[in-house]
């Protein structure tokens, strides 16, 4: 159990506060306390918004009821409240079916000869690790996703592109992610899911959610067209 | 079938005050990107400010009814008719079935809002029936008004003897030259020392290249002082980031929650309104002012325009 001690909250603009850690080196898990933190803050329902980044927590106040400094002092005042329970929230590991092949992996041959690999080598190492929910951002339920192995680190496409299909998986830098709903991208595309990350019919209709864990498991084309009959 | 889309604009989208609480899940705020103007087309009408509004893009559409119904167009003036009898802005007119609106294009502001005495029947996503259009949510099946499609409408608890009968002309008084109200951003200090002064003293200019994601500003390149990779840090509609290359892009309000380019400006919540009226080519220069004036300056706003949300 630990308390948050060493933080500063500074203004971003005439609404919204910045909060950062300042000794996170110190905690095991940096992402973790950030992602418990937020949670913890948004629960409270005292903000508009609050935002959880890698390093940083953005939170949105009413500047007509509240001035700068009272907003500091509740955030002062629920940051002494609260406990970061380690490992207690452990959720299970959510499972990510891919098909990773050249006809929805767009960017696989590139990134197999930039990075020396083969297209089964680029799909082992994707699917060995177990990723962490490192923030979610960028356009609706985007999960930045990490770290991937070194072998597969790669880089933006220069020019992104306009519309992805749902469910294309890329990869960016040591991070990659799941465009559940499509749309403008400029991550390098090795496969695709046909699992539906996006439940249209629930209160939060995202699935996969800050903190959580991801593994990737690779699929054949036969089962990739089975899975949604 | 109440409404006949006769030609779609340029972009024409239902809008209304955005989702929000949402942020946190990679949602931007979205909504009527000159809330203002929105908010105002509604109070007119005596509607609530969320209910939904036509959003029209530098062209507007031309609409044909198939019933009665009372319309208010506020935002930018797109010389808006009825059959061949020019509207008023911010008034309410009187339609009867098969009367035509035709909204033409606008020279000042980029965004006209168009409000009906019934609610246009649209997808609801988050809270919110606000159009979504990268990732095709909200509105109509998420997309801009098709030509030769139809809108319905249905009945909401609107009463045309308490509409507001009002003349608020000079608040639509767009120009081609806007003065932003900016705080400094986090980033504020990763601006080299005279760049900092080329952008109190220099104007900048719209780009072509600008939606309701964000617009880029063309003119003097802004000099960083450092270059290191930045972490993705959040950011808000408003948000000036600064490009690699020294191009700053104002963030607007269908923009990304985080972002990974130096924050080196925020523009004042007061004059959200007018990112939604910057059009290509259009010149805007920065003033700074405080966080304690910003704060005011809604306070203020709030004590006039009691419809304000």
């Amino acid at each position: 159990m630990t308390n948050i001690d060493l933080f500063t909250i500074y203004d971003f603009s005439e609404n919204i506060l910045l909060i950062e850690i300042k000794n996170i080196a110190e905690y095991p898990d940096s992402v973790e306390i950030y992602i418990a933190l937020s949670e913890y803050l948004r629960k409270s329902f005292v903000w508009r918004e609050v935002v959880t980044a890698e390093e940083s927590i953005a939170i949105t106040y009413n500047s007509i009821d509240i001035s700068s400094a009272e907003a500091k002092i509740k955030i002062r005042n629920q940051i002494k409240r609260f406990r970061y329970l380690e490992g207690l929230d452990k959720k299970s590991i959510l499972s990510v079916p891919v098909y990773y092949s050249e006809e929805f992996g767009l960017d696989l041959e590139v990134v197999a000869s930039d990075n020396s690999l083969t297209i089964n080598e680029i799909s082992n190492l994707h699917s060995q690790s177990i990723y962490k929910v490192k923030m979610i951002g960028f356009t609706p339920g985007f999960a930045y996703l990490g770290d991937l192995p070194k072998e597969l680190f790669t880089t933006r496409l220069s020019a992104p592109r306009v519309n992805l299909a749902p469910g294309s998986v890329g990869i960016s830098g040591n991070r990659t992610g799941i465009y559940t709903l499509g749309g403008p991208g400029g991550w390098k595309i090795i496969g695709k899911t046909p699992l539906d990350l996006f439940n249209k019919n629930k209160k939060n209709p995202f699935i996969i959610l800050p903190g959580m864990e991801v593994k990737f498991e690779p699929i054949t084309k036969q089962q990739y067209k089975k899975f949604n009959n | 079938m109440d409404i006949k889309v006769v030609s779609s604009g340029l972009q024409t989208t239902i809008q209304d005050m955005g989702r929000n609480g949402w942020r946190h899940m990679g949602v931007p705020t979205s909504g009527a990107a000159d809330k203002y103007s929105h908010q105002l087309a509604n109070f007119i009408l005596n509607k609530k400010s969320n209910s939904p509004t036509l959003e029209c893009t530098l062209t507007g559409p031309i609409l044909k009814f198939l019933k009665p119904l009372s319309i208010v167009v506020t935002g930018a003036d797109m010389k808006p008719k009825i059959n061949e009898i020019k509207l008023k802005m911010n008034t309410l007119y009187t339609v009867k079935a098969n009367d035509i609106l035709s909204m033409g294009n606008c020279s000042t502001g980029c965004r006209s809002y168009v409000a009906f005495s019934e609610d246009i029947i649209s997808d609801s996503f988050l809270g919110s029936r606000s159009t979504y259009l990268p990732a095709k949510f909200g509105g109509l099946a998420g997309l801009p008004l098709q030509l030769e499609s139809f809108l319905r409408t249905k009945p909401c608890d609107y009463n045309i003897q308490a509409s507001k009968n009002i003349e608020i002309g000079a608040i639509s008084n767009f120009s081609n030259e806007w003065e932003l109200r900016v705080i400094e951003g986090p980033e504020f200090n990763f601006v080299s020392p005279d760049s900092k002064k080329d952008i109190y003293r220099s104007s900048f200019i719209i780009s072509n290249n600008s939606s309701r994601m964000g617009c880029k500003l063309e003119g003097r390149r802004i000099k960083l002082l450092n270059d290191e990779h930045m972490i993705s840090a959040p950011v808000n509609i408003g948000t000036i980031q600064c490009s690699r290359n020294g191009i700053p892009i104002i963030l607007g309000c269908d923009a990304q929650t985080l972002g990974g380019y130096p924050r080196i400006l925020q523009i004042a919540e007061i004059d959200f309104p007018f990112i939604g009226q910057l059009r290509p080519y259009d010149k805007i220069s920065f003033k700074k002012i405080s966080i304690h004036e910003a704060q005011n300056e809604l306070k203020l706003q709030e004590l006039i325009y009691s419809f304000v949300d």
